[in-house]
């Protein structure tokens, strides 16, 4: 446990400069839009204002303005794929970047005098605490929006949705922030799940090199009909023939299976297999 | 004891190891020579457990290796095994961090031996300082065996001696050493076993000592005889 620890530590702080980077190009685009979005609308009000147009007239004339506003622009959702991209790609460079060129960390990493199953744990972890707290600070991000929108913009002319309901409406946030908290362990077990799979296919590359491209792709493929096996069976049987929540379950299950078939296999691999 | 027992190894359908067997013992210098390619590397990872072998059994002091065993050997490849972006000191505490066998004093010995300081940044180092650190962070584990992959290489001459007094020195003294070495030359008169690799099998494992002093001839002489013959 101390081992996957430091390990963990480690991995975290290798990966902390580009990540703080990650946070750094939200806040400022995600607040530099939530701004100047609020500014220009306040704009076309003094305008309308200046013309004469009374508070009614405005109202009447032009949408409230809120935080859902502000999401629906490049300057919100562009910094926050770039986030989630960047950490996708991660899953993979975290492996990589101790194998190819001139890195020979491999070496150090695999002869520590503990189990390499903490070194696989620790980049997991790495991985999940850095996905998890990108959507913390959406979240606070989202948060100040609001509170910005709420400076610019005159009470009678804001939209009042709350940060929850905007989370709620847009595909994306609801996704990686779901208001529900079983919906919540759902998505981040499945997340979970799907980065050990990638993992396990790194892991079947680096121990079989040109053919093990073709092992790991079947891995990904055979891991997906497992997981997805109860939604297969809708359009098989060709009906609902399980209530949502059953389904949901039945993912759970097959999910289970893989993770758990997953780790067996990269636990022979890292231990068996791998090469330097 | 180091007892490699017939091992084989292939890369997809280039046999590199063909049933090699040979022993290392410990307060013994044992150098690994053979041309490129002959499966040198290969052995001083699959010790390690870095590469997979197809057969054969590798036994260190008569047990398989585990987790444990890494205390007790440690591996010197050929390029630094540290992330460059670390200074030297945050290397050495690295080492302290997962390593129970880690001699701080021993490595901060060392480092005033080769004349290099602790806040150096290991991607600002030369090729010759690189290697220079790479071997402390070996040499410094207070480990029964040491496996050294060309330490040679591609390095000045001033600091190819340097290295080569480690030899000498205490650092060594009662612990096993596998070498493998281009530059035999300079560590000859150091070396007590030599083992000859060819296409993949020893083809020769002799006491440097007893065939200099029976036969008169040096290393670089049996050499000869078996790859020109």
């Amino acid at each position: 446990m101390k081992s996957f620890l430091k390990l963990f530590n480690f991995e975290f702080n290798r990966f902390f400069k580009l990540y703080i980077g990650i946070f750094v190009c939200m806040f400022v685009f995600q607040i530099g839009g939530a701004i100047v979005s609020s500014l220009l609308y306040k704009k076309q009000i003094n305008e309308l204002v200046n013309q004469g147009a009374g508070q009614n007239a405005i109202t009447e004339q032009m949408e409230p303005f809120g935080l859902l506003d502000v999401t629906y622009n490049l300057y919100f959702l562009g910094p926050l794929f770039i986030g989630l991209i960047s950490i996708l790609f991660y899953t993979f460079f975290i492996w990589y970047r101790d194998w190819i060129g001139k890195n020979t960390f491999v070496y150090r990493l695999l002869t520590l005098p503990t189990s390499r199953m903490n070194v696989f744990y620790a980049k997991l972890a790495t991985i999940f605490i850095t996905g998890l707290g990108l959507m913390a600070f959406q979240l606070f991000l989202m948060a100040i929006q609001s509170k910005v929108i709420a400076f610019i913009i005159p009470k009678i002319y804001r939209s009042e949705l709350d940060l929850m309901s905007v989370v709620y409406q847009l595909d994306i946030t609801y996704m990686l922030l779901p208001t529900d908290f079983t919906e919540f362990i759902f998505y981040q077990f499945i997340g979970i799940v799907v980065t050990v799979v990638f993992f396990t296919s790194i892991l079947i590359e680096r121990s079989y090199r040109i053919i093990g491209n073709v092992y790991a792709l079947l891995n990904i493929g055979i891991a997906c009909l497992i997981m997805l096996a109860p939604l297969w069976s809708v359009t098989f049987i060709g009906y609902n023939y399980f209530y949502g929540k059953e389904v949901i379950l039945l993912v759970l299950l097959s999910s289970s299976i893989v993770l758990i078939l997953s780790l067996v296999l990269s636990r022979y691999l890292i231990n068996k297999k791998v090469t330097v | 004891m180091i007892e490699v027992k017939n091992i084989k190894k292939s890369y997809g359908k280039k046999q590199v190891l063909n049933g090699a067997s040979f022993t290392a013992n410990k307060g013994e210098i044992t150098c690994l020579v053979g041309i490129n390619g002959s499966g040198k590397t290969t052995i001083l990872n699959a010790i390690m457990n870095l590469t997979p072998i197809k057969s054969g059994e590798i036994l260190i002091d008569g047990a398989k290796l585990t987790k444990k065993t890494y205390e007790k050997i440690a591996y010197i490849p050929d390029t630094i095994t540290m992330l460059s972006t670390m200074r030297i000191e945050d290397a050495f505490l690295f080492m302290q961090d997962y390593y129970t066998a880690w001699n701080e004093k021993r490595a901060k010995e060392l480092l005033e031996f080769f004349k290099l300081t602790k806040d150096e940044k290991i991607q600002h180092l030369s090729k010759g300082n690189k290697a220079k650190v790479n071997m402390i962070l070996g040499l410094a584990l207070d480990v029964d065996y040491i496996l050294m992959d060309e330490p040679f290489s591609g390095i000045d001459i001033f600091s190819r001696e340097q290295i080569a007094d480690v030899f000498t020195s205490h650092l060594i003294e009662d612990r096993g050493v596998i070498i493998t070495t281009h530059e035999i030359q300079d560590i000859e008169h150091l070396i007590d076993q030599v083992v000859l690799l060819d296409n993949g099998i020893v083809v020769e494992q002799f006491n440097a000592e007893t065939v200099r002093e029976e036969e008169g001839k040096s290393i670089i002489d049996v050499m000869r005889e078996v790859y020109r013959p």
